[in-house]
């Protein structure tokens, strides 16, 4: 169990884990996240996480989507969702991204470069 | 959906029910089918993705039964058409049309990033972000047709 206590979100096609790494946690995202509405699935996931990383005061989070073979605009959605919670909390509390992509799947880098423009100066994008 | 002669570029036609569950399996087929067509994984991602996008679009804001695809390489133009048609009621047509209109005037990435900017703030389980997506990640060009409670999305892309 990770140090949020939060289990892993689990659909028909994907896996989300949640695993504590050195400097915070990690987010590893398995399979195909293509359900017509991602969001009562994934929201109240992600809104824990950032919940626990401002009590805990967790300053950096890994979302790795390098197993991610498919996500759809309703799933990038609620990762916008998530990511522009956190631009408009006080210095503080900010705590920054690091997305890791998969040169080998082609929508990685482009889908996920744009994340990255949502919150300047808060998301480090590796492409592996 | 007629036989014809003479097919001489790549082509596939479908028609399917409007089941959120056949998306998937008409992307993977779309992904397989273009790899062969096209000989290049990147566009066969780009455009199976792009194909799923639509689909998705047409069974959320279909008002009837029935989603035909369609996927024709012309060769000569070293282009490739994507069209999906299905029914739908003249408002969603119109929201549509706009949308699209938005989408093909503005630079692609500005474009694209507004929409994030815009769906981090609705709340009716949709994105709006399927159309952007598609122009930002392909630079492909998007139309729109409809006739009666038929409408017909074309996204033509240039593969040279």
């Amino acid at each position: 169990m990770n140090k949020f206590g939060l289990s892993n979100v689990v659909t028909e096609k994907a896996n989300v884990e949640l695993v504590d790494i050195a400097n915070g946690v990690k987010v590893l995202f398995n399979g195909d996240i293509d359900v017509q509405n991602p969001e009562p699935i994934f929201v109240p996931f992600f809104e824990q996480i950032h919940a626990n990383m401002i009590a805990q005061n967790v300053k950096y989070v890994e979302l790795d989507f390098s197993k991610l073979t498919f996500l759809n605009s309703s799933g990038i959605k609620t990762l916008i969702k998530w990511i522009t919670k956190v631009t408009p909390l006080p210095a503080d509390q900010k705590y920054n991204f690091k997305i890791i992509a998969n040169s080998q799947i082609t929508w990685q880098e482009t889908s996920l470069k744009m994340l990255s423009m949502l919150a300047p100066g808060l998301i480090e994008i590796e492409v592996k | 959906m007629k036989l014809f002669k003479n097919v001489k570029n790549g082509f596939i036609e479908m028609i399917f029910g409007p089941r959120w569950t056949y998306i998937a399996t008409v992307r993977s087929f779309l992904q397989n089918f273009l790899s062969i067509t096209l000989a290049d994984n990147k566009w066969a991602d780009v455009i199976s993705m792009s194909a799923s996008e639509l689909l998705e679009n047409a069974v959320k804001y279909a008002s009837e039964e029935g989603t035909k695809i369609s996927v024709e390489h012309n060769k000569d133009e070293n282009r490739l058409y994507l069209t999906v048609e299905n029914f739908s009621t003249p408002e969603n047509c119109k929201t549509l049309k706009d949308e699209i209109d938005r989408i093909q005037k503005g630079d692609p990435q500005e474009i694209y990033l507004q929409k994030m900017q815009e769906a981090a703030l609705r709340t009716d389980g949709g994105s709006q972000l399927g159309l952007a997506r598609i122009r930002y990640e392909s630079s492909a060009s998007i139309g729109a047709e409809v006739e009666g409670d038929l409408v017909r999305v074309i996204v033509i892309f240039d593969l040279k």
